[in-house]
């Protein structure tokens, strides 16, 4: 089987044959002989050259945990399909539309549409877990648009404020 | 002793309280809201009841709907665990009138050492030394302008009924006082329904060491020695350790005798901690009292061999103090770090979502205090702490390998946590030889990654995530087997009564 691995920016590719609890295990240009025991749906034993690795494992969509040791990693499967020409994963926003880091409540909105704003100004205050996250500007812009109130709830992906960028003169 | 207690908390302090019930044989009341339903809290206790919607104002804060829960239920006791309404005197006080006993010191006494300004008029009165600051608060932003001047920035921004970091600010210049006022005054609002503030001088460099205390109904106080606090983030603690490493026994014996006196000029009955800041030159300034259990009484319990909550529930039911100091010992060595559900590498953002798996770390000298499980949904509404790790272990060289290896054994899949974070603060030469102040942080960890250099098990990882069994597989496979054997064939023989 052939299995695309993204994690961060650097993509791998494995490929595993299996045999029973022996796996032949390519990464790249290494091929690993893997004894496999599948302890538990989270929990895997390898034995790779006679040494022991536990790997605990999760996966929830395309996302694969793997903690071996100390190390904590987080693979991603390439995306199927590609969404449109919008692109990026839900929460992706542009750097024109400000939104949410995560899921939360609108404090305090900081700006009114039609004004002008300049970078590291900031825009909104939102609130989760008891603290407050300030959302600055990176750009020189209008904000075009101010779709959410104090007091609402906001998911990733939502735009609370659109910004106009400044014309370079 | 009480017939039934509620705990007035959620996550992993209401599970502690709940252990202690049950050590003592009391049965216990769990609250929840409704983002709670499937909390561990309400899965220890004997019985759980709903206290309102997921907004802590309406729920967890709600001291009217706490009360007729507690009368509902018989309950004649409520322990308030940490945050929320625990250093609350309008709860403490309506406890009293309705007939309840509040697990804690009496309602004028957490009002008035919970207002940091009068306690710190008394503590002058009492001739124990204060941090320059403002001993009166104000209403207004010239009143707040006029007192950061006189202070002298940089100024730190307080609730006055605050704790845990919360509406906390450092401000150097006056241009940014009014934002952060606001912004605080807000956080102090929804994190303990009063928005009063004050400031104080900032100290550079000061170490965070605070006595824990123990007093009985009649005025019998004791202390049992101090937790280093100086590892926070944004004034949260989030490494703590017994004995600090800047005490000697003489210095120890005489904070340890301050904070005594501290304790009996306030009138104080049941457990607390009295802060203060230690500079280089073994100044210390009386910072101010929790009238509370801490987040971090583990590690006192750990080196004291002392039941804290225990000590508490026995103490409120009124019992007479039956420790004495001249039996008190620290023995060995103990460090808590807080696990918190937040991105070290993206400016420690909260992380809510869904545990996918998680195992904590066991063996000896380690204990987990834990709110969580496999398969919790940590919910956006309340603080992130997740849970404690605690290690003991002889001296503090053995105690920090421990809890590095404890930290390394912790597995959290599916959230971001700080664990890895914790684990190179641990390991940090500065930290290992005991050079710990508050603004460890700032100075050795102002923008954290991690070192993916360093990475050893890529490769393993790949051949791992490449060979994750999908459910189906591993469920049918187990399925089959688990219903293949019965208890009755497991159980072999065995007898009824």
């Amino acid at each position: 089987m052939e299995h695309e691995l993204r994690l961060g920016q650097e993509l791998f590719r494995v490929a595993t044959e299996e045999r029973g609890n022996r796996v032949k295990v390519t990464v790249g240009d290494e091929t690993y002989e893997v004894d496999l025991q599948n302890i538990s749906e989270n929990c895997l034993s390898l034995l790779i050259d006679g040494v022991a690795y536990t790997a605990y494992v999760a996966r929830e969509g395309n996302k694969r945990f793997v903690q071996i040791g100390e190390e904590q990693y987080l693979f991603e499967e390439p995306e199927e399909e590609v969404s449109g020409a919008i692109g990026g994963a839900v929460g992706q926003l542009a750097e024109t539309e400000i939104g949410p880091p995560m899921p939360g409540k609108v404090v305090k909105l900081l700006v009114k549409e039609g004004q002008k704003v300049a970078i590291g100004q900031g825009l909104v205050i939102v609130e989760a877990m008891k603290m407050e996250h300030e959302i600055r500007s990176t750009l020189e812009a209008t904000v075009k648009k101010v779709n959410f109130s104090s007091g609402d709830l906001v998911n990733l992906g939502d735009v609370i404020i659109e910004l106009e960028p400044a014309e370079k003169s | 002793m009480f017939k039934k207690i509620l705990v007035a908390n959620r996550g992993e302090i209401s599970v502690r309280v709940i252990k202690a019930c049950r050590d003592l044989g009391i049965p216990t009341v769990a609250v929840y809201s409704e983002a709670d339903r499937s909390a561990l809290h309400v899965q220890q206790a004997d019985e759980a009841v709903c206290i309102g919607p997921a907004s802590p104002l309406e729920s967890y804060l709600s001291i009217d709907n706490l009360i007729s829960r507690a009368k509902e239920r018989g309950c004649d006791a409520i322990h308030p665990g940490y945050g929320f309404l625990a250093e609350n005197p309008e709860f403490a006080k309506r406890c009293e009138k309705e007939g309840i006993v509040f697990i804690g010191p009496r309602g004028e006494t957490i009002q008035l050492l919970g207002n940091k300004i009068e306690s710190r008029i008394l503590m002058k009165k009492a001739a124990v030394p204060i941090i320059p600051g403002m001993e009166a608060t104000s209403e207004d932003m010239p009143g707040f302008k006029k007192a950061a001047r006189e202070i002298g920035y940089p100024v730190l921004i307080k609730a006055s009924l605050g704790g845990g970091g919360k509406a906390m600010k450092v401000i150097e210049d006056e241009k940014d006082l009014e934002s952060a006022i606001e912004s605080s005054k807000r956080e102090a609002l929804s994190a303990f329904a009063d928005d009063t503030l004050y400031l104080e001088k900032f100290l550079d460099k000061p170490r965070h060491i605070e006595f824990q205390i123990l007093a009985d109904n009649d005025g019998n106080t004791i202390h049992l020695f101090e937790r280093e606090c100086s590892i926070q983030r944004r004034h949260q603690k989030i490494i703590e350790e017994t004995p600090s490493t800047a005490l000697n026994t003489e210095l120890r014996k005489k904070m340890g005798e301050d904070a005594v006196r501290v304790a009996e000029a306030a009138g104080y009955s049941n457990a607390g901690t009295v802060e203060f800041l230690l500079d280089h030159e073994g100044n210390y300034y009386f910072l101010e009292v929790n009238t509370r259990v801490q987040v971090e009484h583990p590690v006192t319990e750990l080196t004291t061999g002392v039941d804290l909550v225990k000590a508490q529930i026995r103490i409120a039911s009124g019992e007479k103090l039956w420790i004495k100091p001249e039996d008190l010992r620290q023995q060995g060595h103990a460090i808590e770090c807080r696990i918190y559900a937040e991105d070290p590498e993206n400016g420690f953002l909260p992380s809510a979502g869904k545990i996918l798996f998680m195992r904590e770390p066991f063996g000896p000298g380690i204990r987990n205090d834990s709110g969580i499980y496999s398969g919790f949904a940590v919910p956006v509404y309340y603080d992130p702490i997740l849970s404690k790790l605690l290690v003991w272990a002889g001296d503090r060289n053995e105690a920090i390998k421990r809890m590095e290896i404890a930290l390394s054994d912790y597995i959290v899949l599916g959230i971001k946590t700080n664990i890895a974070f914790l684990r190179d603060i641990i390991v940090h030469p500065e930290f290992v030889s005991g050079k710990t102040y508050t603004s460890f942080l700032d100075d050795h960890f102002s923008a954290y990654q991690t070192d993916s250099d360093k990475r050893k098990f890529l490769s393993q990882a790949l051949v791992a995530a490449s060979l994750i069994p999908s459910r189906k597989a591993v469920s049918n496979a187990v399925g089959r087997k688990e219903e293949s054997i019965t208890p009755w064939q497991t159980l072999g023989s065995w007898r009824v009564g």
